[in-house]
């Protein structure tokens, strides 16, 4: 920074930096919550942009989606208005694991999100690089910018994605980029570093974008949308767009043999790429490498839009040479004379070790700091966006003076998210899955109106219509329910015939709907043939009633751990806890306790290596007072 | 190990000691750990200890150092137990079982077991997180329930080792009943080779009741002599023949004494109705001297038939001794194949699995889809790894450790 810089004259409760799928959900959140918010963008062309795979959703990614929108987001919004394709993932299993999964025109879902931004009120957005944060004392108190301008906000969320100090790399040419075709963002994780931050480096990558007219379709296997379309947002009530298919093929022996030729010069296997990459979503090369056995690998051709000809090969994400991913795709059925329109390529960013987050997404070094998004680890624009709506509305809180909204575990995907980043922090980008969640049978896509709109409404920012056609639809569920409980069925209710035709055994006299609904073989849809009056009741009460009834069991269970967990949440720690002088401890232990500094012990059994020896010991500390004073009030935690 | 002196701070020598020094993290603890050997003089041992003391030593409190090897990940929970439980034994084959646990004899059972959960769960998960990947295998209904039936035999045989091995932790009760005067409280003593109860020829002596420890069978055995099981006026008499009442309700063995010299009465007929129904044996006691007429009434029905003995001479009690063992002991594979569980807080354990794993079963059978399964594996494999201590309720830690009653 040369001299003073300019002041700029407005002082803004919230400034958020960057402009992808964290930024704008943090941007979107404070704004709605009706703070004065600022969104600066190092491209303002290229907000809401999909720099990936053109799609929102996938399994555990769809949970994400709907929680963000029950929450008062946009992302299910947008994706609902800019879908080309949408299918319902894993329906042949239950309804804890069925995800939602739509590709997107991408040019339309950015110019759809920008407008959403420009269209809030009180929400500014400036294209400006941001060198480094300004800080007062040991809060933030605003960021400097390149051209030397000094924004001052009472709160920063830093979402700045791969920007960090990016680098490009294709083959063993390199380049700094925030992403190919945008500027990097060169000075503010220095500046993060001299604020006490422990930086890090990760790499991801991307797909070569390929020309359709070069592209022979009728060596593909289409694979179509759903007919009926579901939407993403609580909100929507049908997807109207014209609706594209996908294409499949796969790679083969010479698909392989051309990567192999080209290994020498891959930057990930000739050791220029030093960040760690996603193992979940791994580049051709990698899988070529890590399966030698395997003999074709999945390709899946995504349109990129309506009105663009490129196409997306899922699958093929790669950082060889430019020769060699050519070389590589003409040896794919249908790619035969296909021509790159962009090169697939990697790149590599600085994070921020998220174990230095508060489960707010607060800064534990700098007060009223926030980071979202792949400066904390991870991966996907759905992961981004749970993030962005989290630090944007606790800003919000911040700033309005209030206790901070932190999900747990048992509330939504979203607190499995961060609980995971800020315990264990990232050793590579982080990924959902339905397998982390432990509460997965409450946690599910159909049910995330139920538990967070009540967590949306209390910090402000679900709007009040939209809450009362919650409250009505979940009455609704209620009465339904009740209904199944108290009908009986008696002697010749045709249920009884149509549960003796489906071959179970016969249904006792005076048995409710309920009670019949928890048989394997009676379904909802089996009650609704049979009793005409039972289909007044909307799809989704039908559907919630039957779920609570039918995995009652199942449910209760993990209900009951769910209390188990709030209580060990409840047993908090000072934010001055000696971890570094508790007595006992192991030195190993004690090195991990000092680096998360656990907020409670609930969170202290879950970080790795921490034994629950070492956990007794310090609830024993705790409870003797520990040399602090527990804080007088608990965190504010609200729950769904 | 190093020979050396100890001082005080005056800088007097107290002792020529041994000092053996283990440093850590392989110590018992994982700490520096310095062992003193002095020589045996409690008066010595005082000093030493005083002057440690005022040299800013602080006495270990109870369970002290089995508490910080576990703290630092030493032993796990089973260990810890089995340690407690060597600590406590009372009998050999006890302090055997103990000591098998303690060196992680548990464990060995249930890590693989575990480990199979896991890569059960693991096949469970995969199908369903990466269901779009073209490579993954879907797991079969078979091959779930398969997997769960094996996992299921091995947990069922271990919680059949609880009764073995919480016979040898907490031992057997055996109870002495019969009426009064058939010779019960000599024959508590000739089985505890002293003189306990005051025993003379007046019925009703025993007014409250008597015990001894022994080992029979390698098992700690508790024998109670019990008063006269009888209807009497006295109050104080009838106070002991309550409690002999419920006593002998509690009994793991009861042995039913008979005076073998007369011919059952209808007392004994009535006393032996109200052990019946417990496991008994039941004994003709005073073989010493003529025996009643056989044939001329009751002799009771203990499987193993009356055995005639003489509690006065010892004439019968090695048949006797013989026949208790092969009650109260446990069958020698048990201890023999694996450390048995010992406690309650890891039968529950192992319970809490086996009936999660038989709803995954029930699961697959209505045809629930992958997740609800895949709940029951993840609780089956939660539960052992409660067992091991891996995930552990404070109430649990405090519990184990708050039994420790020495300094290990």
């Amino acid at each position: 920074m040369s001299g003073s810089p300019y002041e700029y004259p407005k002082v803004y409760d919230v400034i958020v930096v960057g402009g992808g799928h964290a930024g704008c959900e943090a941007a979107l959140a404070a704004a709605r919550m009706g703070c004065a918010t600022l969104l600066l963008t190092i491209n303002a062309d290229a907000i809401g942009l999909m720099s990936c795979n053109p799609a929102i959703g996938g399994l555990a990614k769809g949970h994400l989606v709907r929680e963000i929108d029950a929450l008062g987001g946009e992302m299910g919004h947008n994706i609902d208005a800019t879908g080309i394709q949408f299918r319902q993932l894993n329906t042949s299993k239950g309804p804890a694991v069925r995800s939602s999964r739509a590709q997107a025109d991408k040019q339309l879902y950015r110019l759809r999100m920008k407008k959403a931004l420009e269209a809030t009120y009180g929400l500014d957005v400036k294209q400006a690089i941001v060198d480094a944060v300004v800080v007062d004392g040991d809060a933030a108190a605003g960021v400097d910018t390149n051209l030397d301008v000094r924004y001052r906000g009472k709160t920063v969320v830093l979402c700045p994605g791969t920007f960090l100090k990016g680098l490009v790399h294709v083959g063993l040419v390199s380049y700094p980029a925030g992403r190919a075709g945008d500027f990097p963002s060169m000075h503010l994780s220095d500046s993060l570093r001299r604020l006490g931050f422990s930086v890090g480096r990760l790499k991801t990558g991307t797909t070569p974008r390929l020309d359709a007219k070069t592209i022979d379709f009728s060596k593909t296997v289409s694979q179509e949308g759903d007919d009926r379309p579901v939407p993403f947002s609580f909100d929507t009530t049908e997807i109207r767009r014209p609706q594209l298919p996908c294409f499949m093929t796969y790679t083969n022996a010479a698909t392989h043999d051309a990567i192999r030729s080209g290994l020498s010069r891959s930057p990930l296997y000739s050791g220029i790429i030093k960040g760690i990459g996603p193992r979940y979503c791994p580049s051709i090369e990698d899988k070529v490498v890590r399966f030698e056995g395997k003999e074709r690998h999945q390709v899946f051709l995504e349109p990129e839009g309506l009105k663009t000809a490129e196409y997306y090969p899922n699958g093929v994400s790669t950082s060889l040479p430019y020769d060699i991913q050519l070389k590589m795709l003409r040896t794919i059925p249908g790619l035969e004379s296909v021509e790159i329109v962009r090169p697939g390529y990697a790149i590599e960013y600085d994070f921020v070790d998220p174990v230095q987050l508060h489960p707010s997404l607060e800064t534990k070094p700098v007060r009223n700091l926030f980071h979202a998004g792949q400066i904390n680890g991870t991966s996907g624009y759905e992961e981004a966006g749970a993030q962005g709506i989290v630090a944007g509305i606790n800003a919000a809180l911040r700033v309005k003076g209030k206790p901070p909204m932190v999900l747990s575990r048992a509330d939504a995907y979203i607190g499995v998210l961060i609980d995971d980043l800020t315990t264990k922090g990232a050793r590579e980008p982080y990924r959902m899955f339905t397998s982390r969640a432990e509460y997965r049978l409450l946690l599910r896509e159909d049910n995330a109106d139920l538990r967070l709109s009540e967590t949306g409404r209390r910090v402000g920012l679900l709007p009040e219509e939209r809450f009362r056609r919650f409250l009505a639809k979940r009455e609704g569920i209620e009465a339904f329910r009740m209904r199944l409980e108290e009908t009986r069925v008696w002697a010749g209710h045709p249920l009884c015939a149509a549960v003796e035709k489906a071959g179970d055994s016969p249904l006792r006299p005076g048995i409710t709907y309920a009670g019949a609904l928890r048989r394997p073989g009676v379904t909802g849809a089996m009650l609704l043939a049979c009793d005409p009056e039972l289909r007044a009741a909307t799809r989704e009460a039908v559907e919630q009633a039957e779920l609570s009834i039918k995995y009652e069991g199942y449910l209760r269970r993990q209900e009951e751990e769910a209390k188990k967990l709030k209580k060990y949440e409840e047993m908090r720690f000072h934010p001055a806890f000696p971890f570094e002088t508790v007595p006992g401890l192991s030195a190993e232990v004690r090195d991990k306790l000092v680096r998360v500094r656990p907020d409670s012990i609930g969170q202290a059994q879950r970080i790795p290596g921490v034994t629950p020896a070492a956990v007794a010991l310090l609830l024993v500390v705790l409870r003797r007072g520990g040399g602090t004073v527990a804080p007088p009030t608990p965190r504010g935690i609200i729950t769904g | 190990m190093r020979r050396c002196s100890v001082h005080d701070a005056s800088g007097e020598i107290l002792d020529t000691v041994l000092a053996v020094f283990f440093p850590g993290p392989r110590s018992f603890t994982g700490e520096d750990v310095v062992e003193i050997h002095l020589h045996g003089n409690p008066v010595v041992i005082e000093t030493v200890v005083r002057a440690a003391c005022a040299a800013g030593a602080v006495p270990a409190e109870p369970g002290e150092f089995s508490r910080r090897a576990f703290h630092r990940g030493k032993m796990d929970l089973t260990q810890a137990e089995g340690l407690c439980d060597l600590i406590a034994a009372r009998t050999e084959a006890a302090a055997r079982s103990a000591l098998r646990q303690m060196r992680g004899g548990i464990r060995e059972e249930i890590v693989p077991l575990r480990e199979r959960l896991l890569s059960l769960l693991t096949l469970q998960e995969a199908a369903i997180d990466f269901a779009e990947e073209d490579d993954v295998p879907a797991i079969t209904g078979r091959q779930l329930k398969e997997r769960v039936s094996e996992i299921t035999v091995r947990l069922e045989e271990l919680l059949r080792s609880y009764e073995a091995g919480r016979r040898f932790r907490d031992g057997a009760t055996v109870v002495i009943a019969g009426v009064a005067n058939v010779g019960k409280s000599r024959l508590l003593n000739r089985l505890a080779g002293e003189e306990r109860a005051i025993v003379t020829e007046t019925p009703g002596t025993t007014r409250d009741y008597l015990h001894a420890d022994v080992s029979i069978g390698g098992v700690p055995v508790t024998l109670i002599d019990t008063a006269g099981l009888r209807e009497t006026a006295d109050p104080v008499e009838r106070e002991g023949v309550r409690r002999s009442r419920e006593i002998v309700a509690t009994a793991d063995l009861v042995l039913f004494v008979l005076d073998g010299s007369r011919a059952a009465s209808a007392e004994d007929r009535s006393a032996y109705e109200e052990i019946a129904s417990l496991p008994h044996l039941v004994l003709r006691n005073k073989s010493d001297l003529a025996p009643a007429e056989e044939g001329s009434g009751f002799a009771g029905a203990g499987k193993r038939g009356a055995l005639r003995l003489s509690a006065k001479t010892g004439e019968g009690i090695g048949k006797l001794v013989a026949d208790v063992a092969q009650e109260v002991a446990p069958a020698e594979g048990a201890i023999r194949a694996q450390a048995p569980l010992t406690r309650a807080r890891q039968r529950l354990a192992v319970e809490r699995a086996l009936s999660a794993l038989s709803r995954a079963s029930v699961a697959v059978e209505e045809g629930l889809p992958l997740e609800f399964p895949a709940a029951d594996v993840r609780e089956a494999a939660g539960a052992l790894a409660e067992l091991l201590g891996e995930v552990a309720p404070e109430e649990v830690l405090d519990a184990i450790f708050g039994a420790f009653c020495v300094g290990k």
